[in-house]
């Protein structure tokens, strides 16, 4: 959208669930893996973009990986069930 | 129906560390080991020998990495690559249980072959190493195998078995040696010696630990271990623990901790150095701290087991950390009520204190 303000032309800031549906995933996919656990719960459209398998295939909880949440099992286990295509329990 | 190709092949564990349960490993990897390729466990938390067999069976086909900890009967078969450890790769074992025979020591060697190559660290605990011969043989073999950082733990090292450490050194495949020599001296003055510290220098080596190894027995010989320190391009972290300096008149401290304060004014690559133990007293400590305003690299400095007045702690450590920019951790053990010691450690701490990411607005999304 263009907003007018006399000689000034601004385009307005596009809100982050308006993006395509690949830039999403794309950004989804360079999310820590717990974040990538959470933003299931944003909406059923990132639930169901999340269920794709290629977001869990790499189980990353390396140091660099930016996992903040602290490693458990049911974690662990949560992540695991998500690459097997099953909802799996809360790990939280 | 989704094949077990299509589930998770990669797991890196190695940010988890101690809140890891290796059991909780083994659990997931008997759910998901059809598909995993790769699995990297953390260093910090070693499995035992049960724990990786059940691991490796649970998933064949991976290439599992992960630190051991066993004793060295159990050892033998994951070296040797037995069904089912083809796949296993040791970023660190550790090795114990010689029961003082060589023979153990000999089986070691020869099994470590089979994992040339995928044996990053390797700590040997408590080995029967007096005997040259088969100190020798460990040494040569750690080499072929290329262990990157080795550590010899209560193997009790005398000064012949400086020639085996200096080839094993001259290998060039080291980044970290450690020996911790319970308080049996390593170090006589000699050829060898000599030879070991020309090793030293020249290596390209990251940490190094010489802990009891009787370092300050023979004064003149700390000196000349230090001064083939002097200006190394790649020593990062030196430790010198429990190596006594103390029962020396003050000239003699000052003069050890001029040794120390070289290294620390002289090394550009050199972060951390560690000398828990070492008693050396204020007479020794001032000059090290005189040099550190002239370090701007330095992160980590330790001394335990010293006696500071209040005075010296006001006049020669506060300036001192003040003056310093690059250090950031600084301990003199539990038993330092100062005040002005407390400063020092709130002046350092602060500068790894990280400021809080600001929150996105709530819109974002």
């Amino acid at each position: 959208m263009i907003s007018h303000f006399g000689a000034l032309t601004v385009a307005q800031e596009t809100k982050f669930g308006e993006l395509p549906l690949d830039f999403v995933a794309l950004v989804l996919m360079r999310l820590p893996l717990d974040a990538r656990l959470r933003a299931r719960e944003v909406s059923r459209g990132w639930r169901a973009l999340l269920n794709e398998l290629r977001f869990w295939l790499v189980l990353d909880f390396s140091p660099g990986s930016g996992v903040v949440a602290r490693f458990t099992r049911a974690l662990l286990f949560a992540a695991g069930e998500r690459a097997r295509g099953h909802a799996g329990p809360d790990w939280r | 129906m989704r094949r077990a190709s299509e589930r998770a092949d990669t797991l890196d564990l190695t940010g988890a560390n101690h809140s890891l349960d290796p059991e909780h490993l083994v659990q997931f990897v008997a759910a998901h080991g059809q598909s995993l390729r790769t699995v990297t466990t953390p260093v910090q938390r070693p499995l035992n020998a049960d724990q990786v067999t059940r691991l490796c069976r649970s998933a064949s086909l991976c290439t599992l990495r992960c630190f051991v900890s066993c004793d060295v009967a159990e050892a033998l078969p994951l070296l040797r690559c037995e069904v089912p450890f083809a796949l296993l790769h040791f970023v660190h074992l550790l090795v114990h249980n010689f029961h003082h025979n060589q023979q153990t020591v000999l089986e070691l060697v020869a099994a470590l072959p089979s994992h040339s190559g995928k044996i990053k660290g390797l700590t040997v605990h408590e080995a029967p190493l007096r005997n040259i011969a088969t100190a020798d043989a460990l040494m040569r073999r750690i080499a072929e195998v290329r262990v990157s950082n080795v550590a010899f733990m209560d193997c009790n090292f005398v000064p012949a078995s400086l020639p085996g450490l200096t080839r094993l050194i001259q290998a060039g495949c080291l980044e970290t040696v450690s020996i911790e020599n319970s308080r049996t001296a390593l170090f006589e003055a000699g050829p060898e010696f000599t030879a070991f510290c020309h090793a030293l220098r020249n290596s390209t080596l990251q940490a190094l630990e010489l802990r009891s190894c009787g370092l300050w027995r023979d004064f003149a010989i700390a000196g000349e271990l230090l001064v083939s320190l002097l200006g190394h391009p790649t020593l990062r972290e030196l430790d010198l623990n429990y190596d006594r300096v103390g029962d020396m008149d003050d000239a003699k401290l000052a003069a050890a901790g001029e040794q120390l304060a070289s290294l620390i004014t002289h090394n550009t690559a050199l972060e951390k150095l560690e000398c828990y133990g070492n008693y050396l007293g204020q007479a020794g400590l001032a000059p090290i701290f005189e040099a550190l305003p002239r370090s701007s690299t330095l992160k980590e400095l330790t001394f335990w087991h010293e006696t500071i007045s209040r005075e010296f702690a006001r006049d020669v450590i506060l300036p001192a950390v003040r003056a310093n920019s690059s250090l950031q951790k600084l301990s003199f053990g539990h038993d330092m009520p100062l005040l002005e010691l407390t400063e020092a450690h709130a002046i350092v701490a602060a500068r790894t204190q990280r400021m809080p990411l600001p929150l996105p607005p709530p819109d974002l999304l």
